[in-house]
This record gives structure tokens, sequence and C-alpha cells, in this order.
């Protein structure tokens, strides 16, 4: 007898196409659909179209874009589902036996089913791309390119071949259909759905962990996301190389199973023995983390967390068991002893992260190992600054002596001591909360990272020289970015009413910008601290193809702008004037012991307020312009001190509303309550 | 031909085969028998190359069963329930095996369509369980087996069909010195065609026999004395079992024909008389006292 082994068997290839090709079909409609007839259905009411989206958008691109809920789900649904239908003998005892008696080699029958499954699959989305290709052809549409065409086709058939090997590859460990496919998803989003929830763990015991930051570079560094978001192309290279490493992976792990798989296991939750173990203690873990991430974010306290733990661990325990024994019958001491063990080994682990045994929160680098110094709210420019696309100044400082002013700020929070039991509770925030991110770029060239939420009001000391260092306010300002050759426009939006100032000379221009570069430069900590609405939005067209244009405001403390403003007679129409905009005031005075009134109503509700007020007598209704000025100059979005709460009614129907501090309301005000 | 050897095989905790060893020659029936739960299927299983032994050798040709396709190529399994898939018809059927099985005979094929005598154009799911009971064996006979793996395949067969299929099998065995390996739970069913029994209990081998050899080895003897059964008789023969009516003695005893007549000739029995054995009672006697379980298989 001749030996014959061969990549694929003709017989249960044949077998694949007539027992699953309906899914194909099924897949090649549902592509249709959406894509060529979507596209001539726009083609037939592209006048509306244009109209509604003006020549800014293109609606064709967002076909070819999954923008579509159906597409998305196709794409993401139909290459598992394959994967299940194909490897279903697998699953169900009869079939695996007859299967498994005919004279074919496992590795034969499992490159069989994958080849049979990616024809399936990359059949249809080649005809979709063709037939688009061809309406688009036919009706001589402009607004879709070839490379359009071929972006959609090769990120489609990227996703459709990593989730089909992705399910295959499962399937080869679970004898369940329906567990192949939740477990196909579960193991996708694993990589980044674990790390977040350790982190959102973590993040409770550890002070100063750079939540944010990790989470940042987690979504960047996951290559399922981007193509899940259809970036594959501009990305190409590298992230189409590790996509393909990884469904070569996948596609091994699989045959490799397959070979060592028994027959027998069509029907258990977990194919191989040796697994079992490990899915129920990671299961256990996973529900553990994520009631315990759920109670922590709704109820804001450690024992909510540690009541979430346990339940999640009970129940993921329970569940993963009653899948293995596929019997809800489980209870005995041993299942008892086990989950013992796991809590125990989760005692430690908390503990171990709680009491920071590597020493995380205290570790600060050398300041002479530091070369660069990022200091910002959030790490977001820092991450995007990798991106090279990003246009936004990335916060980080190179001045040695701002280096140690930051260093010193981190050093006194890390001396603090450890508050963060109280301030990484959601429910604490004040007006004086913020976050900060750290990082340094250390000479070794490594980055240290550390985020920390804090009470501003404590770190006046620190905080100040940093906000008021030039290099600070340079890179929190993109009107120090402004080439005032570059500007081609300045537009000046007042707030609250419909008032605008345009420059266009570029004499000018270049008075503008080199006021609010002063005016910026001589802000305060203070006054870059305090919530105070600006006078007015300033927005600077550039004339360069940049589409970044810069927003920045006219603070109330920009005194030079504002006379500036005046010098040239634009001053009125650049902020609201109480005399001109204003038709009155109402003060109400705050109590901050009791629920107030004023925070129960929005914006829209205003009118019902005035009513409820007036009805109390318990307010003040001020009209003079000149205490209406100071008002206006003071008032400011939140306070938590005693005050009062203000309503501007406007002329032109709209209202502004904040709180005063009693040090800065006017005199009028203080006496009227006082004398109340 | 079929060679096994101290092979076990788990189903997480279930053993469900011990220590087995088990030959079979080329050109021979060997019936395999045991009650529900022996193991029968889980050997059959590792023959057809399905499961995967935990230990020891499962061998056809001298060659290891698992994953070699050589091997499967000329052997079928017809599992006591037959699979099939949805939407095929024993004409789609067919094709699938002609395109897997190398040696397939399409000419036997059409033959055997008279024999079963049920229209090609039927999906087979809508057959009766003794109609796809019967496609198997179609199929079976027309991919020109050297192996046959039967387990419990007369289920569902009506007696006449069990003869035609029973003729196919030993017509088959005749001409091709085809080997068949087939399983019951009831002995009787298996005495008519079977070369060789082996008996299965508990997931162990409990005796495997020759079935001619058997029968010339264990003799039946019924003997009377004029004044009285001799003492030490029953001792001297070495009886399986005997049985005392007055002075009548039936004895079961292992040994060829002629010395036996001889050895009780000199004890001057008054009458000797020798009985025909069914399979069933030699089967009984040579497993003495063990298991009274094993009864069922007789039933």
């Amino acid at each position: 007898m001749k030996s014959k082994i061969s990549l694929i068997d003709k017989g249960i290839f044949y077998h694949d196409f007539k027992s699953s090709g309906w899914l194909g079909v099924i897949y090649l409609l549902g592509l249709l659909f959406t894509i060529p007839i979507q596209i001539l259905m726009l083609h037939s009411r592209e006048e509306t179209m244009q109209r509604a989206y003006g020549l800014l958008n293109n609606p064709y691109l967002d076909i070819l874009q999954v923008n579509s809920p159906i597409q998305m789900i196709l794409l993401v649904i139909i290459p598992v589902l394959t994967g299940m239908l194909l490897f279903r003998y697998l699953q169900s005892g009869q079939a695996a036996d007859m299967i498994h008696a005919l004279p074919i080699k496992r590795e034969t029958l499992y490159n069989t089913h994958i080849t049979a499954g990616i024809i399936l699959l990359f059949i249809p989305l080649f005809i979709t791309a063709l037939l688009s290709w061809a309406v688009i052809g036919g009706l001589g549409i402009e607004l879709v390119s070839f490379h359009d065409i071929m972006n959609w086709l090769g990120s489609s058939l990227l996703i459709s071949l990593l989730l089909f090997i992705s399910s295959a590859a499962v399937g080869m460990f679970t004898g369940m259909s329906s567990l192949q496919g939740i477990l196909t998803y579960i193991m996708l989003l694993l990589p980044v759905g674990l790390s977040t929830l350790l982190l959102n763990n973590i993040h409770m015991y550890v002070y100063g962990l750079a939540y944010d930051y990790y989470l940042l570079e987690l979504e960047k560094s996951y290559p399922l996301i981007n193509i899940i978001n259809f970036k594959i192309f501009p990305f190409a290279g590298r992230e189409l190389i590790i996509n393909l490493i990884i469904i070569l992976a996948l596609y091994l792990i699989g045959r490799y199973a397959y070979q060592k798989r028994q027959s027998e296991m069509a029907g258990n939750a977990i194919a191989f023995a040796i697994l079992r173990p490990i899915f129920k203690y990671g299961v256990a873990f996973c529900t553990m983390l994520l009631l315990g991430s759920y109670f922590y974010l709704a109820q804001g306290s450690l024992s909510w967390t540690y009541f979430g733990y346990f339940i999640g661990s009970l129940i993921g325990f329970l569940l993963a068991e009653i899948l293995i024994k596929k019997s809800i019958s489980i209870f005995n001491l041993k299942l008892l002893r086990q989950y013992a063990c796991l809590v125990i080994a989760v005692v430690l682990l908390i503990s171990c992260v709680n009491s920071d045994v590597i020493g995380y929160e205290k570790r600060i680098p050398d300041l002479a190992e530091v070369n660069t110094a990022y200091f910002d709210n959030s790490f977001y420019t820092l991450s995007r600054a990798k991106d090279d696309s990003s246009e936004d100044m990335t916060c980080m400082f190179i001045e040695d002596d701002n280096i140690a002013k930051i260093y010193e700020l981190h050093k006194s929070i890390i001396d603090s001591g450890n508050k963060h039991e109280s301030f990484n509770n959601t429910n604490d925030i004040t007006y004086s909360t913020a976050t900060y991110g750290i990082a340094y770029q250390l000479k070794d060239g490594s980055v240290f990272c550390r985020q920390y939420r804090i009470e501003r009001d404590d770190y006046t000391a620190q905080l100040r020289p940093i906000y008021e260092s030039r290099e600070y306010k340079h890179l929190h300002n993109d009107i120090f970015q402004v080439i005032p050759a570059n500007v081609d426009l300045i537009e000046i939006y007042a707030n609250g009413v419909n008032k605008k100032v345009r420059i266009i000379d570029p004499p000018f221009i270049k008075q503008a910008i080199n006021v609010l570069q002063k005016d910026v430069l001589l802000r305060t900590y203070e006054q870059m601290t305090s919530k105070r609405d600006p006078w007015a939005h300033i927005s600077i067209h550039l004339n360069d193809d940049s589409e970044h244009n810069p927003n920045l405001s006219w603070d109330k403390s920009d005194i030079n702008f504002g006379d500036w403003l005046k010098s040239i007679g634009k001053y009125d129409n650049a902020r609201v004037i109480a005399s001109d905009d204003i038709e009155y005031a109402v003060v109400e005075k705050r109590d901050n012991n009791r629920e107030n009134s004023f925070d129960k109503y929005s914006e829209y509700d205003l009118e019902q307020y005035l009513k409820e007020i007036k009805n109390k007598e318990m307010y003040l209704k001020i009209t003079d312009p000149e205490p209406l000025e100071s008002c206006l100059a003071n008032y400011t979005s939140t306070i938590n001190e005693p005050g009062y709460n203000i309503i501007f009614s406007l002329n032109n129907g709209r209202v502004l509303r904040g709180e005063l501090s009693d040090n800065n309301a006017p005199q009028c005000i203080k006496e009227y309550f006082t004398v109340k | 031909m079929i060679d096994v050897a101290n092979v076990s095989k788990s189903f997480d905790d279930l053993e469900a085969l011990k220590d087995v060893a088990l030959s079979v020659n080329k050109g021979s029936i060997y019936g395999l028998v045991g009650s529900n739960g022996a193991g029968k299927t889980t050997l059959l299983k590792l023959l057809a190359g399905i499961y995967r032994g935990d230990q020891g050798k499962v061998e056809i040709n001298a060659l290891p069963v698992f994953e070699n396709i050589d091997i499967k190529a000329r052997s079928i399994f017809i599992p006591d329930a037959p699979f099939y898939f949805n939407n095929y018809s024993i004409e789609n059927m067919a094709g699938l095996y002609k395109r897997i099985y190398p040696e397939w005979n399409n000419t036997r094929y059409l033959q055997l369509k008279d024999v079963f005598n049920i229209d090609p154009k039927r999906r087979v799911k809508t057959l009766s369980r003794g109609m796809q009971r019967q496609v198997a064996f179609w199929m079976g006979f027309a991919i020109m087996p050297e192996v046959m793996i039967l387990d419990e395949p007369m289920d569902g067969l009506d007696p006449v069909m069990r003869q035609k299929v029973k003729r196919l099998m030993v017509q088959d065995v005749a001409e091709r010195d085809m080997t068949v390996i087939i399983s019951s739970h009831n002995l009787r069913e298996l005495e008519d065609i079977c070369d060789y029994i082996g008996i299965l209990h508990q997931g162990r081998l409990l005796i495997q026999k020759d079935l001619d050899d058997l029968k010339a080895d264990v003799h039946k003897i019924q003997v009377a004395f004029a004044e009285g059964i001799p003492l030490n008789l029953i001792e001297d023969m070495k009886a399986l079992y005997h049985e005392k009516k007055g002075s009548v003695l039936t004895m079961i005893i292992r040994g060829k024909h002629p010395a036996i007549i001889e050895r009780i000739a000199a004890y001057h029995p008054a009458i000797v008389d020798v009985l025909p054995l069914t399979l069933e009672e030699i089967f009984i006697y040579e497993m003495g006292e063990n298991d009274y379980e094993i009864q069922n298989i007789f039933d």
C-alpha cells in the first residue's frame, strides 16, 4: 500500500462546502446589501445627500468604513460561526467518531476545514469588492478610489481570517459549540480586558499608579483594536505583520491541539483535562476582578469591593465547575477546599499589592537621572507624542529648574503618605481635586510614570512655581506657537452673548498675539486655577494647510488684552457688558449645608427656579450696571465656600449662571443678605 | 492480523479497559461478547483508530492503527448507531466514501443495491433505524475492506436481513480473506458465524477461545454405575462440573474425547454416554465460578 499524505482531503473539502456553504451565501448576501446596494441607494438620492453632508463629508467612504452595524455584525459573527460550523462534528460524539474512523489524518482534517473556511469567507469578500468596484465605476462615483476599496477588502479579509482561525483554534480546546463561540470572543478580548481589569483593581490599592498611561498604551498596542477600527492600511507594515504572526500562531496551536485532542472529548466544556483547573481558577479570578471593579466604581468603597470579590469569585468558580462537570450537583468537600485555597491566594495577593511589597509607591528616580519631565493633567499628549501624527504640544519640560520643581512636587506627594483610600474615591471630588500625570524620561531611555489625584490646595506651594514658570505657560498655551505672519484671521466670540470681533489687519493681528502672550505670562497660579468663565473664546485661523487652529480664551485676568481691545475700539463687542446685555441678575444666599434649590434646575428650567425663589422672597434682584459688572467679573462656575448663587438674565433671553464667594461679592449683596 | 496487547483506556475517572490482550487471525471472524458497559465499544473504537489508548499496542498488520491512514483505508467501522450527515442521500454518502476510500468498488455498490433494496436517492436521516444500519453495511461492503469492525451490528435488522448480511460477510471472508471483529451482548447471535469468541467483562478480557478447539475440548459425559459412583471418580476426572441423580452422574470434563472415555472405562461404568454441549454451556463451565453477571450474555 502506498502512503498518501496530502494537505487537504478532497472528500471532506467537498463535504465542507456541501454542509456549510449556506453560511458563505448568507455572508455574500449580507455584504452585498451593506455595500454595493448601499452605494446604489446612496447614489440614487445623491442630491439630497449632498445637501445634507456638504462637501466636507464623503458618505460613500462611510459605507466602506464599517460604520454600518450590520456590516460590523457580519464581519464579527460570520467568521466565528464558520469556525463553529466546520468543526461542529468534533463537539458531537457520533459525528466525531464517524469522521475519525475515516482514513484521514487529523492534521489533514484540520487543514481541510481551515482551507474550506478561508475560501467560504474570502470569496464573498472578493465578490463584494469586485461588485462595489463595478458599481462605483459604472456610476462614475469619484468620491471612492480603487485604493479605498482595496483598503476595505484588506481589512475585511484580515478580520475574517483572524476571527475564523481564532474560532477554529478555540474549538480544539472545548467540546461544546456554544462555548467555542463565547470563548473565541473572550480570548480575543482577554489581553485588553484582563489588563484593564487588573489595572482597575491594582489602582485601588496602589497610590500613584499611572493608570491612564497604561490604559492608553494598551489601547495603542493591541492589534485587534486597530483592525476593528479599520486602520490596517494606514498602518500597514508592522500591524499587518503582527496580525499575520498571531494568525499563524493560532493556526499552529489549533493544529497541534487537534492532534492531541481525544475524540471522546466531545461534549466536555474543556477538552484537555490539564486545562480544567486553569479554566476554573481563571474564570473565578476574572469574575472576581470584574465584580470588584463594578462595586468599586458604583459604590466607591473598599468594603463593597471585597464583597464584589467574594461574590464574583464564588459565582465564577461555581459556574466553571458546573460547566466542567456538566451537572449542578457539584458540591462536595473537595470543592470547598479548592475554593478556600483560591480565597487564601487572593487574600495574600491583595495584601502583597496593598502593602506595596515592590515599593512602587515610594519609588522615585534620582533627580540626576532625569532627562526630561512630563507634567500635565493627563497622559494624553505623552501617549500621543509617539504617534508623530499628534498636533498637540507634549508637556515635556526640559529646563532643569522646572524639572526640579516637578520633582519637588512629586516628592512631597510621596512624603505626604498614602492617601489613596480617600482620594481614589470618586465621591470625594471637590473643586480643588485635580489629577496629574508625571513622567520622567530617564537618561537610560526608560520612562518612569506616576499619576496622582490630589487636593490642589494642599500643594499650592509646590504647584505655584510650576504653573507660573515660563516653560509651563509655553507648553500649555497654544498662543506661543502662533507666528503672526501665518495668521489669516483672529475671531473673538464673546461668552454668553452673540457678539464677535474679527481681526484681519496684519498689524493688529501681530499686536493681539503679543498682548495675549504677555497676559498669559502675567497670569498667576490662582488665576490659572480659578473657575471663572472667560470673557471670550478666541479662534485663530492659520493660513497654512494645517487643520489645527489654536483655540484660546480671553480670561478675566487678562487686563492687557482688554486694554488693547479698548484701544482699537472693539472692547464692547468682545464681551458681555452689563449695561448693554444684562437685564437683571438674581442673587440667592447659598447654604452649603442644605440642598440648594439652584442645583436642582438645569439651565433650561431656570424660569421655574426664578419663580420658586421669588415666591420665597429670599432673593435680591440687581439691575444697577455697576454691581452687575462686578458680579460678572467675579462669578465662578463652582465654589466650596459660603457664598451666593447668581443668575444673569440677558437681554437676548439667555441666562448665565454661577456662584459668588463672600469675598468677591459686591457690597450691595453682602449688605442685603446681612440685613435679612 | 489484529493484535492488541496490554491495552488500557480510561475516560476521566472511569477505567473502560484494563490490560486487554487480543489477537485475531486473518480471514477469521472474531466475536466479542460482553454485557453492557463491558468495554466492547471502547475496544472496537481503539481498533478503528478513533480512540487513542492510554497504553499498550493496538495493531493491524503489525502497524499501529491510530492515525494510520493506510490501515484505516482498508477497514470499516460500523458503530451501533451509525452517524449520517444532514441532507445526505445514500448517493451522496457513496460519493463521499468514493472520494475518501481508495478501494471503493462502484460495481459492488451498484450490485448491493439489489440486496438492500433502498432507493439511493432517499435522505439517509429519513430512513428507519434498521434501514440506516443497512446503508452502513452497504457502504461498508463497497469499500472492499480487509477488516470489518462491527459494533452490535445486528440490532434492529430483521431476521431476513440478518441472514443476508451474515451471508455477505461470510462470503467476503471466504473469497477475499476479510477479517471481521464483531461485538454483541448476546453469545447466541454470534454462535453460527464466529471462529473465535472473546468475552469482555468490566474492562477485562476474561477468555478468548477458538470455537472448534473449544467444542473438541470440553465434553459432557453421563455415566451410570451398577453399584454406586466410585468415590474418587469426580476428583480423578477433574470435572469442571458434576451433577448426581441417583446412580447417574453427569460431568463436564476438559480433554480429548478418546482419552476421557478410556479413563472412565477403568471404573467399569454400566453406561457411558457423551452428550452435545451448547456454546452457552461451554462458556458457563469454562468460566466456572466467575461473575454471575456474565450469565447475561447467554440470555
